[in-house]
């Protein structure tokens, strides 16, 4: 039961939206599907709701001019996993929008929704921030200021109130990218996902770059540097190798949540990690 | 049973179905009626304070609120008694004015046992008002020390909860022989003892409970619709033990019902308070619980710690079994939670073995949670747990196979009626039967290959059996009288034949989902041999149906089935005696035919009725002989001899991640013995459902409570139930073995198979990790449990 009275608007630009979000403190509804859950347990609350599903510009996917993708955030995951494009220049993405496996949720969630939706550790970091980071993806987002596009991973600094995201752009080279996840038994949330990105030399087909991304067993969607350059050197490693990469990380480099300890965590995301290598390194 | 059964014992769709699926059904939340005003009920944020004070000034004085109130609104009414007491020996209780066993007051006044003890009640236009006032409430606390576990609360120097209940044990009860059972166990040849934990659980019917009472004051009538398995049960301790007003000034009804699990059969406090209410406004009033409400304040599952010892021989005979068992009653006894947690369990222990010396000692606590009461297959699972670790860590401690250590000592054929040394005797079985198909249809003599396979692709195969007997059938009241019942646990039915030729079945039953409509209409039909849609059956109405138990138990189609079997056959006694009047011959020369013509011997070409000219010649009334009385209303009450005892086996595959120490059932095969089935496709629906239930429990489950008391996992995103994609495909299929205590030869169904694959999976597991030496893993079976295990120091071993 929803106890909080709020409005609700339904503007079709994108100006209108930021500035009443300006303007009343509200909140932006893509799909609904974190944000109603929080107005109904009272977690969350607002004067008005402004719903962005009005606004044309924050609809589809689309071809960058220099090459890579743009998804506007009213895409649903539905969508966003389903689309030939993505499936083939980033399936990592692709892999983390099928990852909720409510297909009810992902007929309703959105891309912007969900990278908005985006919470410290286990259970309430989302499926698609991630991915996003490993893919090297940047976000624009919208604010009755104006514009600007980030780096996935600083969203969540960048996300203020009153900003709306826009888009996720994905750029080239993300063709060899996998996606996984340990789903908390209760929310299907992540308990820990990993997205790697693999990047080969055109020349001579040899691994020339390795991007590991991890979130929910970390404060935040973390690249490992120090994990990336263990695995480097352009040999396939075994899975028990990825996951002793992992295992020299610190323990403090991982969050403990959810009955789960961070030793367990910076295990599975070894043994993730692993598994989509295995995925994509073929 | 009849092989030629037209009827019954056929699979059918459930004519309960189509409404549910379009929407149609009517459950407690659809209910509306005039002028209806809306409750919410105050939770205690804490689990032991002294309330120094309410102020609900605020709250009465937010938009649309139309009453608040306090336990202090309520000096006359009594508080809610428990009917189901530890049997045979001392108990304590809070009071009650009769001198019964008491439990709860409708509202706590001056001080709170749980979080979510009952404090305060608003009424308001809408219940969004009558939400939103609750948050101006406010309770003064005065914090006390908390206890949340059994064992502790029995402990020297633990919070105590109740002044009528020193030591917070509500009672030390035991069954079996505990002498020659302690010399059985200094005597063997091999001891092996488990600590374990079985879990409390959380009931999560898929709708919460609620309630919607109607008092008119022209009358003094009062109308309770609520969300309840027990309409009359409920009418009588509710007029009878709590507001004190006469029988015949309240009914009961329940509308359709969104599962129950067991929790509701129990009183709760928000049933009166509706009622009460009602009164006090001049105008109806509903209660529909939150999630959150219903898991703290709906009763709770399971919740044993347990120190148990089997005795044997080094051959694989089992000469003994003891348990020591702390059970969580939480803060107030329920309805009949503490019947529940010793005699169900206790009595249960020995499951499908004969063991020569068997005993159980129970301590029944009170301790800051919220009152234990049902969880489908209640005390049986846990009983059933316990057992089966036991024979597994003796089959490996010994060295023989598991499956061989049970065949040893199942109860044989011959054995039945088998008195199991601890309390109940055992109508009937094929245990022998039973297990040999479950083993063969899991193919379990291929496991070794399977392991083999499993391991080259990462995973640790394991394979786990459990074998169970549970107790179904509540009941023969005097047996249930020695148990500690306090009432009667018969079931009734009535039909009354229309002119027409169709027919009205009444039963005291009330279905939370079994298709009762269903499979009672195929047991009219059946015996009066016409179509199963002629005959409409009505339930869970005081007004409509005779007195009646409810449906808990898994009793419903063995107790409310054959009493209708007999109200049927005396429907034909009378058919047969008004024929042989209009035909004019002796009674025993009246056959009444398989397909509801009744005829004279050997003359149904030219003297025979059809059901329906009979239904009308009866309602006609001419021309019947005086001892004749025109119409059929019959009326059964069916107190059985014993109880019935459906068993069964179950075999758990499952597969542990070696990397992840994720364990996933990859097959389950379950044959189940529940005597002679009325319609198999409820049966396996049920059967299903039970098996997820339990596969539940194995492997998420579990109801967490803070060292303050509060409880953590209050909603569905911090307590995890199985899923869809959790569970394999089931094997399923069936031994039949009948009673003899009924009729039908029908055995309770509903919840049998949520008994044994708790422990099937545990067992599968330790099976899966027993080269490292693992013993026992207690529930739930969370990947970082087992993953300790793989990787004691976060290293691989």
């Amino acid at each position: 039961m929803i106890l909080t009275r709020f409005d609700y608007a339904r503007p079709a630009s994108l100006g209108e939206a930021t500035a009443l979000l300006e303007a009343t403190g509200g909140l932006p509804l893509g799909g609904g599907q974190s944000l109603l859950v929080g107005l109904a347990t009272g977690e969350t609350e607002t004067p008005i709701l402004v719903d962005l599903s009005a606004i044309a510009e924050l609809r589809g996917i689309s071809s960058l001019p220099g090459g890579g993708l743009r998804i506007g955030a009213s895409t649903t995951l539905s969508d966003l996993a389903a689309d030939p494009a993505v499936l083939r220049l980033a399936p990592a993405l692709a892999e983390a929008a099928r990852a909720n496996d409510d297909a009810q949720v992902r007929n309703r969630a959105t891309v912007g929704g969900n990278l908005a939706a985006d919470r410290s550790g286990p259970a309430r970091a989302t499926d698609l921030p991630v991915a996003a980071l490993a893919l090297g993806a940047t976000v624009t987002l919208a604010s009755s200021t104006g514009r600007r596009t980030v780096p996935a991973g600083e969203l969540r600094t960048a996300l203020t109130p009153g900003a709306v995201v826009v888009a996720l752009e994905i750029p080239t080279g993300g063709e060899l990218s996998a996606f996984e996840k340990s789903a908390d038994r209760a929310t299907r949330f992540p308990m820990c996902a990993v997205a790697v990105r693999l990047q080969r030399a055109p020349s001579d087909g040899s691994v020339t770059s390795l991007r590991i991304a991890v979130t929910a067993a970390t404060p935040s969607p973390l690249r490992l540097p120090g994990v990336e350059a263990r695995l480097a050197g352009g040999t396939k490693p075994s899975i028990r190798e990825v996951i002793a990469a992992f295992t020299a990380e610190p323990v403090t480099t991982f969050m403990a949540g959810r009955g789960s300890s961070a030793e367990y965590l910076r295990h599975i995301a070894g043994v993730l990690t692993g598994r989509a290598i295995h995925r994509t390194w073929i | 049973m009849s092989a030629e059964r037209r009827v019954l014992g056929v699979a059918s769709d459930c004519r309960e179905d189509p409404q549910l699926l379009r929407g149609e059904a009517t459950f407690i939340a659809d209910v509306e009626l005039p002028r209806m005003a809306h409750m919410a009920i105050l939770g205690s944020e804490h689990a032991h304070a002294l309330i120094k004070g309410i102020d609900t000034s605020a709250a009465e004085a937010m938009p649309g609120v139309l009453k608040v109130v306090t336990a202090a609104d309520f000096p006359g009414v009594m508080p809610l008694p428990c009917i189901w007491i530890p049997g045979g020996v001392e108990s304590h209780f809070p009071p009650h004015p009769y001198g019964l066993p008491g439990s709860r007051p409708v509202l706590s006044g001056d001080r709170v046992r749980h979080v979510g003890d009952q404090i305060a009640a608003v009424v308001a236009e809408t219940a969004w008002q009558a939400y939103a006032a609750l948050k101006a409430i406010r309770v003064d606390y005065e914090l006390l020390p908390v206890v949340t576990r059994a064992d502790d609360a029995v402990a020297e120097g633990a919070p105590q909860l109740h002044e009528a209940v020193p030591g917070n044990l509500n009672a030390y009860w035991t069954c079996g022989e505990k002498e020659k059972t302690e010399q059985a166990l200094a005597e063997a040849e091999v001891l092996v003892e488990l600590d374990l934990v079985n879990q409390r659980t959380i009931n999560s019917p898929m709708e919460p409970r609620g309630a919607v009472g109607h008092y008119v004051a022209a009358t003094e009538d009062y109308t309770l619709y609520a969300s309840t398995q027990g309409p009359h049960n409920h009418r009588f301790l509710l007029a009878a033990l709590v507001l004190g007003i006469p029988f015949n000034k309240l009914r009961v009804i329940a509308p359709t019902v969104g599962g129950s699990f067991g929790t509701k059969g129990y009183l709760y406090p928000d049933m009166a308070l509706v009622l009460l209410l009602s009164k006090m406004l001049g105008r109806p009033v509903k209660w529909v619980d939150t999630r959150t409400g219903l898991m703290r304040s709906t009763v709770q599952g399971r919740d044993h710690r347990q120190h148990v010892t089997l005795a044997g021989t080094r051959d694989g005979r089992i000469t003994g079994l003891h348990c020591t068992s702390y059970a969580n009653l939480g803060a107030y006894p329920s309805t009949i939670g503490p019947g529940v947690a010793t005699a169900l369990m206790g009595r249960s222990i020995s499951g499908m073995y004969q063991i020569p010396a068997a005993f159980c000692e129970v301590y029944a606590a009170f301790t800051n949670t919220v009152p234990l009461g049902a969880q489908r297959g209640s005390g049986r699972a846990e009983a059933t747990f316990l057992m089966e670790r036991l024979v597994d860590r003796y089959a490996a401690e010994i060295g023989m196979d598991p499956a061989e250590v049970r065949r040893k000592n199942l109860v044989p054929d011959d054995a039945f009626p088998y008195e199991n040394g601890l309390g109940w005797t055992y109508d009937s079985g094929s245990y022998r039967e039973n297990f040999d198909k479950a083993l063969a249809l899991a193919g379990y003599p291929d496991m070794d290959a399977r392991r083999v396979e499993a391991r080259g692709r990462g995973k640790r195969l394991g394979v786990g059996i459990a074998c169970y007997v549970a107790i179904c059938g509540v009941g023969p009241s005097t047996r249930m009288s020695q148990e500690g019942m306090l009432g009667g646990t018969w079931e009734s039915s009535n039909i009354r034949v229309h002119p027409t030729g169709e027919v009205s079945a009444t039963v005291g039953s009330a279905s939370t989902g079994q298709s009762h409509y269903t499979v009672y209409a195929q047991v009219v039909a059946d015996e009066l041999g016409i179509d199963p849609a002629q005959v409409q059956v009505m339930e869970a109405d005081t007004l409509r149906a005779p007195y009646g138990q409810g449906t808990y138990g898994s009793r419903s189609f063995s107790m409310a089935g054959p009493s209708l079997a007999l109200t049927a056959r005396k429907v034909k006694e009378k058919m047969r005696r008004a024929a042989a009047a209009l035909f004019h011959v002796d009674v025993d020369k009246v056959v009444y035919g398989e397909d509801g013509v009744i005829f004279v011997q050997g003359e149904r070409e030219t003297q025979s009725k059809t059901f329906a000219d009979l239904a009308m010649a009866l309602w006609y009334g001419w021309n019947l002989p005086p001892e004749i009385e025109p119409t059929i209303d019959e009326t059964t009450f069916f107190d059985p001899p014993d109880f019935n005892y459906p068993f069964g086996t179950h075999v758990a595959v499952v597969e542990v991640d070696e990397l992840t120490g994720e364990t996933e059932v990859v097959a389950y095969t379950a044959v189940d013995d529940a005597g002679f089935v009325g319609n198999p496709t409820i049966v396996k629906g049920q059967i299903e459902g039970s098996i997820v239930h339990g596969l539940g429990q194995a492997l998420m489950e579990r109801a967490v409570y803070a060292e303050d008391g509060q409880l953590v996992s209050a909603d569905l995103r911090d307590y995890a139930l199985p899923r869809a994609a959790d569970v394999p495909f089931f094997q399923l299929d069936r031994t039949e073995t009948p009673t003899p205590h009924n009729p039908l030869g029908a055995k309770g169904a509903g919840e049998i198979a949520t008994v044994p694959p708790a422990a099937a999976v545990v067992n599968g597991v330790v099976n899966a990790l027993a080269d490292l030496g693992v013993q026992h893993l207690d529930m739930p079976l969370t990947p970082e449990k087992v993953w300790r295990q793989l990787y004691p120091e976060g290293v691989a071993r």
